[in-house]
C-alpha cells in the first residue's frame, strides 16, 4: 500500500517533522516525485517480522538539488537505498529524507533548506 | 460529477509539469507572487485606510484610487499571471486543497465586493468623497475590502503547507 | 569571532522549543509576517512612487509619508516581532543558509535608512527636496525593502 504525502502538510520543518524521532531505514525505490516545492521518494520498507511497509520521504527542492550536483537521475524506482531522516508528527509513513546512502557507500545530501539532517543538528 | 480529471489534467500537462519539475522557475515565479502581494494587495491597503478613514484623510479616495489605479492593476496582473503558473503546475492538488478553494472564495468575495463599489458608490463618487468621514457604506466597503484580502492572504499561505 | 552561540542560544531558547513543538504556531506567526509585510511594502512603495514622481503627484511628499508613516511602523513592528519568533523555531537552519545574512544586511541597512535619510527628507517641502534627491531616495528605499523580501523568499530556496 503506497504511503501519501501528508494531508496536513505543514511548510516549516519543524512543524511537519518530529526532530526527536530520526529514522534510519533501507529498502527498495518504489516511486520518485522530482518536482517542487519538494521532491519525494517511495521506499518499501521491510520491518522485523518481513512485513512491508512503503514510505515517503520529502527532500528539497529540484532546484536546491541541483546546486548541490543532485540531478533528478540519482534517485531511481529499483535502487536499494538507506534514507536518513526524521519521522512525520502525525506518525503517517512519511519522513523528510535528509541523507541517501547507496549500495556502493555513496551518499547524497538531499534535505531542504529547512531540514536537518540526524546529526546536523547541533 | 467530479472536476478532478479536468484538473489532472491540467496539472499533468507538458507546461505543468515542466514548471513543476523545473530548477528555477518555480521558485522565481513564486517569488513574483509573493512580492507582488506589495504592489497588488499592498496598494488595496492603502485606499481602504482612506476609506475606513484612517490615512490621507484630508485626501479623496477618488483621486487616490485614481493615481494609483495603474499600479494597481499592473500588480494585479502579476499576480494573476503568477498565480495562473502556480495552479497551472499544481492544478489537481489545488482542486483538492481546502485552503485553496477557501482563498477562491475569498478571492470571488473581494472581486464582487470591488465590483458593487464600483457599480454603486463608484458612480457617485465625486459627490460624497470630499468629506473627511465617508459615508457608512463606504467605509464597509473598506473593511469588507480589508477581511477578504486578508482572508485571501492567509488562506493562500496554508494553501502552500497543504501543497507539500 | 563566531556568532554560531547566538544562534544556538536562540534556536534552544524556550520560545524556538515551543514553537518547534506546535504543529501550528509556525503557520500563525508567518501568517502575521506576511501582514506585516503587505502593510510595509504596500506603504513604502506608495511613498516611494511619490518619491520617484510616478504616482500620487497631486500630494505633496510631506503628506503621503506623514500619512502612511504609521502604516509603515505597524508593518516593521509586526514583521520584527513575528521574525523574531520564526528565527528562535529555527535559528541553526538561518546560520546555515545563504541567504539569511543578506536579508539581515538589507534589513539593517532599510532601518537605517529608514529612521535617518528617509524621515528626514520626507519631511521636507516639494522643493526643498528636488528631484534628483527624491528619485534617489525613493529607488533607494525600494531597493532596499525589496531586497528585505526576496532574501528572505530565496531562503527556503538556497
Amino acid at each position: 500500500m503506497a504511503a501519501s504525502a501528508p494531508l496536513l502538510a505543514h511548510h516549516s520543518f519543524a512543524a511537519e517533522f518530529d526532530d526527536q524521532k530520526p529514522i534510519k531505514v533501507s529498502g527498495v525505490v518504489t516511486r520518485v516525485e522530482w518536482q517542487n516545492p519538494h521532491v519525494w521518494f517511495y521506499v518499501d520498507v521491510k520491518d522485523e517480522s518481513g512485513k512491508v511497509a512503503n514510505w515517503g520521504f520529502a527532500g528539497g527542492a529540484p532546484g536546491q538539488l541541483m546546486r548541490r550536483g543532485i540531478s533528478n537521475q540519482v534517485i531511481k524506482p529499483g535502487m536499494t537505498i538507506t534514507v536518513e531522516g526524521f519521522r512525520a508528527k502525525d506518525g503517517s509513513n512519511n519522513a523528510s529524507g535528509g541523507r541517501v546512502t547507496f549500495p556502493d557507500g555513496r551518499n547524497v545530501f538531499t534535505a531542504g533548506s529547512e531540514d536537518r539532517t540526524p546529526d546536523a543538528k547541533k | 460529477m467530479t472536476l478532478l480529471p479536468v484538473f489532472e489534467w491540467i496539472q499533468n500537462s507538458a507546461v505543468g509539469t515542466s514548471i513543476r519539475e523545473s530548477l528555477f522557475v518555480f521558485p522565481l515565479i513564486e517569488t513574483v507572487h509573493v512580492v507582488g502581494l506589495a504592489i497588488s494587495v499592498g496598494l488595496i491597503l492603502v485606499t481602504d485606510l482612506r476609506l475606513i478613514g484612517v490615512v490621507l484623510t484630508s485626501d479623496r479616495p477618488s483621486d487616490i484610487m485614481r493615481q494609483l489605479r495603474a499600479w494597481m492593476i499592473g500588480g494585479f496582473v502579476l499576480m494573476f499571471l503568477s498565480g495562473g503558473l502556480l495552479f497551472w503546475s499544481e492544478a489537481a492538488k489545488c482542486y483538492n486543497s481546502t485552503a485553496f478553494r477557501l482563498k477562491m472564495i475569498f478571492l470571488l468575495f473581494c472581486g464582487l465586493n470591488a465590483l458593487l463599489f464600483e457599480t454603486t458608490l463608484g458612480k457617485s463618487i465625486g459627490v460624497w468623497d470630499d468629506r473627511i468621514v465617508l459615508p457608512q457604506r463606504a467605509r464597509w466597503a473598506g473593511w469588507l475590502s480589508l477581511i477578504c484580502w486578508t482572508g485571501v492572504v492567509v488562506c493562500g499561505r496554508w494553501t502552500a503547507y497543504g501543497l507539500n | 569571532m563566531s556568532l554560531l552561540p547566538f544562534f544556538q542560544w536562540w534556536d534552544t531558547s524556550w520560545l524556538g522549543e515551543a514553537i518547534r513543538a506546535s504543529t501550528w504556531a509556525f503557520a500563525l506567526i508567518e501568517c502575521f509576517h506576511l501582514i506585516g509585510m503587505v502593510c510595509l511594502l504596500g506603504s513604502v512603495v506608495v511613498i516611494d512612487l511619490r518619491l520617484l514622481g510616478l504616482g500620487m503627484r497631486h500630494q505633496p511628499v510631506a503628506r503621503v509619508a506623514s500619512a502612511l508613516e504609521p502604516v509603515t511602523l505597524v508593518g516593521l513592528g509586526t514583521m520584527v516581532l513575528s521574525g523574531v519568533m520564526l528565527f528562535s523555531s529555527e535559528a541553526i537552519k538561518c546560520y546555515q543558509n545563504a541567504a539569511f545574512p543578506w536579508k539581515m544586511l538589507f534589513l539593517l541597512l532599510g532601518l537605517i535608512t529608514w529612521f535617518t535619510v528617509h524621515r528626514h527628507i520626507t519631511r521636507l517641502e516639494d522643493d526643498r527636496i528636488g528631484p534628483i534627491r527624491g528619485k534617489l531616495l525613493g529607488s533607494l528605499s525600494l531597493i532596499l525593502w525589496f531586497g528585505v523580501a526576496l532574501a528572505g523568499r530565496a531562503i527556503a530556496f538556497v
